[in-house]
């Protein structure tokens, strides 16, 4: 396997949906290829980091606007 | 980070409030909205892009779910419920913008030399990715990235990795196919990475003056 396959490969191997002839290919060549081996760590991390940033929904919004709230419960009356 | 997909028979307070929404209480309506409206406000800002549209997604999106609420069946949660229905706003609201044409992620794809190697070598990244995320300016960091990633990747990143709705959803929600989904999935993540990289790459970062 080269690397342009391997880098395909990822989604996959993480939903675990490689066939058992793909995976050992998969990570009989991530054995043989750091940069490969750092991409996918890396793809990894990515995946985390992006649920641990928002995650972080008092930071992001904090509370909801008062006067959003009030118009959301002022259109229930109106309805 | 939805509330998950199980059926499960709502708890007393969560049928409680039910009660109240459908008895028509004012009071169960105010507690309904204060307790999801700043994770939602967060949902449907990411997917829009901006605070003003969110805002709008959000009104509209409790106006449609007070109007359905005989019709809320009881075999999801109220919170989930709420949230696809944020969601499906929020995407609505998306496809009648005004549209340019979007930017090619293609830079921030890996790109292969014709024997199918790697063109050019993965640098590393700091050990600390974990430590660094424990900082409030890095979280924002990571978001401020995702939001450059162009509609088509950004909506499909967020919904499977943050909102964690399956492929199967996804590809209902955006009328496109599951492997549509896993290719723009695929792509998303890796020009995330690549956007990442130059704040986590050891080598980028000791170019840079320390902060």
């Amino acid at each position: 396997m080269k690397c342009q396959a391997c880098i395909e490969f990822i989604l996959r191997y993480l939903e675990d949906d490689l066939s058992g002839e793909e995976r050992t290919a998969f990570e009989f060549h991530l054995a043989k290829c750091p940069p490969c081996g750092r991409y996918v760590e890396q793809y990894r991390l990515t995946i985390e980091a992006g649920k641990t940033a928002c995650a972080d929904i008092a930071a992001e919004v904090g509370e909801a606007p008062e006067e959003l709230v009030q118009a959301i419960l002022a259109s229930r009356r109106q309805s | 980070m939805s509330d998950g997909r199980a059926t499960t028979a709502p708890d007393a307070e969560e049928q409680a409030l039910l009660d109240g929404l459908r008895a028509g209480s004012d009071a169960a309506y105010e507690t309904l909205v204060r307790t999801t409206s700043a994770r939602l406000l967060a949902v449907a800002r990411r997917i829009v892009g901006s605070d003003e549209d969110a805002r709008d997604v959000l009104q509209e999106a409790y106006a449609s779910a007070f109007r359905s609420i005989g019709r809320f069946e009881g075999n999801a949660k109220l919170s989930t419920w709420l949230h696809r229905i944020v969601v499906n706003m929020a995407l609505m609201r998306l496809r009648t913008r005004k549209r340019k044409p979007e930017e090619s992620i293609d830079e921030l794809l890996p790109s292969f030399k014709d024997d199918g190697h790697m063109a050019q070598a993965t640098g590393r990244w700091d050990e600390g990715v974990d430590v660094a995320l424990e900082r409030a300016e890095t979280r924002a960091f990571v978001r401020a990235q995702i939001d450059k990633l162009p509609d088509t990747y950004r909506t499909v990143l967020l919904l499977r990795d943050i909102e964690e709705l399956s492929t199967n959803d996804v590809a209902a929600m955006l009328d496109t196919t599951e492997n549509a989904v896993k290719i723009r999935l695929h792509r998303a993540r890796q020009a995330l990475r690549a956007l990442l990289d130059e704040r986590f790459n050891t080598a980028a970062g000791a170019g840079r003056a320390a902060r």
